[in-house]
């Protein structure tokens, strides 16, 4: 009302609208926070092909180089490199990959890195401030936790087809492909008919569901199929079924992470991120680094994993990859 | 004072001086946290999730017999079956009311409580919103989620329209319907839409109801802003320096009645200065007709207080 009086005149307050900068997540309301905002990016590392369009983040965690980052949007460590503070970049090693986390702990040559001192996320109530580096770590982003903590069940990982017949015997030809699913990226069709998986056999659609379900999202499977009489090849990244599920319907979403759910106990918050700032530390707005954002789901939600779930066995995992070296 | 809630007011000032120069500190954003905290509670428990059409949306309970506000896209019709869940996860079924399809403003009824549902506030001071100022807003995207529970999001408003809201508390599918608050815990908005952006969201402000309310609530669909109009006056003015000057005034329409004349200044409506004729029309249309609005007019014989007892709007 304050701004209305200032202005005064009708045709100023009609065509009022809040400046880019005052917005939550703009400069002016986030500039209280620039300290915050060096702190977190000298613990971050970004990592992909090239500086300028990282894959994703990571969490500095030693200073001697371990990097903690997401393993289900980090496949393979072809051509990846790891992006340090100060403008270096080095080549990294694979540490540990885990599964049932999602963890990937990778280590290159350094020396003096900030690592981050993680500290247990508790039990923060709803609408409590938290803040991560965001925009490929060009700023810091604000949100607040969102919902109740909680574990995110598994929905499996599918290539985004419909099958016809549903005979468990019958041979395995797509019906439907999912828009801007894992298969019509990969070019698939209907009327396709698969044959083999990664060179397994497929027999049957029975054979299909089997060996879908000992993959996780995240993973590529080289699919042998025939489209008019012709065989040929090509590689399918698998997802969440989740993330297949919502589709093209969520035409305001700016991407989301492959892996999306199956976590054991999860902090939902609702940061404006893009799925290449997953990977990065949550911290609360003391700067204490409570968790690892670990997907991003969808226009609004975010999923981080809380530290007390993971800090004890990270550092078992690197106190072996020392015993190893020795 | 208990030191807790001191404390508390003394973040409050901070806040508000925070705010004159035109920055945010972080204690600023301590103290906006804090209100939607001690909001939260009563806030969830009024947060209603909306079966309907094959698909699940949100709502708000806002009176003690039961009547939910939600947008229009979500009922579709007067007069339709609905479940609703509760905040507790019990569901009832519901009466789908009037609708507004022109600024996407619907009601629905609950069934007769057994005491009183729990409900919040609506704020009818539509002129207290202004774009910068926090507000927090509740859904039950994909559903009503026993795990996960309602969805909060902290934003500011990026604009406030007659009729419609724009915010930065980031919204998707099954959000549709849900409450808009102030810092008080008070619905300012309803879920309507979403755009690209991620400060794109926007929601039906409380004008759509306020001005049609007895006719949402007896089931009418509402396809033109005219026919929800609310009260008429049947004046025009401009901007002048100490008010609203008058100009034309329709004949045998209220302010004729109620004795008022061209070139009088209207200073203060229901004792708010008003600066914009849009500002005057926005006033006047927010009370149903047979309301009466206090005007302090001033011409050359100096101030008088002048009660106008609003009208109906001419078909022509």
């Amino acid at each position: 009302m304050a701004l209305a009086v200032m202005l005064g005149s009708a045709a100023v307050k009609a065509e009022l609208v809040l400046p880019d900068a005052e917005r939550t997540n703009g400069e002016s309301t986030l500039a209280a926070l620039s300290p915050l905002q060096s702190t977190a990016r000298a613990q971050t590392v970004w990592l992909g092909v090239s500086r300028d369009k990282p894959a994703i983040g990571g969490v500095i965690i030693s200073a001697d180089g371990y990097v903690l980052t997401v393993a289900s949007e980090l496949r393979s460590l072809k051509d990846i490199k790891v992006f340090l503070p100060g403008g270096t970049e080095a080549t990294p090693r694979e540490v540990k990959r885990d599964e049932t986390l999602n963890l990937l702990v990778l280590k290159v040559d350094a020396k003096s890195l900030s690592p981050v001192i993680w500290q247990p996320a508790g039990q923060q109530p709803a609408a409590s401030w938290l803040c991560a580096l965001g925009d490929r770590g060009r700023s810091l982003r604000i949100g607040v936790i969102s919902a109740n903590r909680r574990a995110i069940p598994n929905s499996g990982a599918v290539m985004g087809v419909m099958l016809k017949g549903h005979d468990e015997t019958d041979s395995v030809i797509i019906s439907k492909v999912t828009p801007e699913g894992p298969a019509e990226k990969a070019g698939l069709t209907p009327k396709d008919e698969l044959l083999t998986l990664n060179g397994q056999s497929l027999e049957s659609t029975e054979a299909l569901r089997r060996q879908l379900g000992k993959h996780q999202p995240g993973d590529v499977v080289k699919l042998r199929y025939r489209r008019d009489g012709k065989d040929s090849e090509c590689e399918v990244r698998l997802e969440s079924r989740s993330r297949v599920r919502m589709g093209a319907d969520d035409f305001a979403n700016h991407g989301t992470s492959l892996r999306t759910d199956n976590f054991p106990d999860v902090i939902q918050h609702d940061m404006p991120l893009t799925p290449q700032d997953i990977g990065t530390a949550l911290y609360d707005l003391e700067g204490h680094p409570i968790g690892l954002n670990i997907a991003r789901v969808d226009r609004v939600t975010n999923y981080a994993l809380p530290s007390e779930v993971f800090v004890k066995q990270i550092d078992n995992w690197i106190k072996a990859d020392h015993q190893a070296k020795k | 004072m208990p030191p807790s809630s001191k404390l508390l007011l003394t973040v409050i000032v901070c806040f508000a001086s925070a705010l004159a120069q035109g920055g945010t500190s972080a204690e600023s954003l301590i103290a906006v946290q804090k209100q939607v905290q001690a909001a939260l509670p009563h806030a969830s428990r009024a947060l209603v999730c909306i079966e309907c059409n094959g698909s699940t949306a949100s709502g708000v309970i806002i009176s003690a017999d039961g009547l939910v506000l939600t947008a229009a896209h979500v009922t579709g019709g007067a007069k339709k079956k609905v479940r609703i869940v509760l905040s507790d996860g019990k569901s009832v079924e519901g009466t789908s009311l009037g609708l507004d399809t022109a600024t996407d403003a619907a009601m629905v009824q609950l069934p007769k409580p057994a005491k009183e549902w729990p409900h919040v506030s609506i704020s009818r001071d539509l002129r207290a919103l202004a774009a910068g100022q926090w507000c927090f807003d509740l859904g039950h995207p994909g559903g009503w989620d026993k795990a996960r529970g309602p969805v909060v999001r902290i934003g500011r408003l990026v604009k406030a329209s007659s009729n419609m809201l724009q915010s930065d508390c980031i919204m998707m599918g099954g959000d549709s319907g849900g409450p808009l608050f102030n810092l008080e815990g008070d619905v300012i908005g309803i879920n309507s839409q979403i755009w690209t952006g991620s400060d794109q969201n926007l929601h039906v402000s409380m004008a759509p109801f306020l001005r049609s309310w007895e006719a949402m609530k007896r089931g009418e669909t509402i396809t033109a802003w005219a026919q929800g109009g609310g009260g008429w006056i049947g004046l025009s003015t401009q901007g002048a320096d100490e008010g609203l000057l008058i100009g034309a005034i329709a004949p045998d329409s209220p302010a004729m009645r109620a004795g008022l004349k061209e070139g009088d200044v209207i200073v203060k409506v229901n004792n708010k200065k008003l600066a914009a004729p849009s500002d005057f029309s926005e006033m006047i249309r927010s009370h149903t007709v047979g309301q009466i609005v206090t005007l302090l007019v001033k011409s050359l014989q100096g101030q008088r207080v002048v009660e106008v007892k609003l009208g109906q709007r001419p078909q022509e």
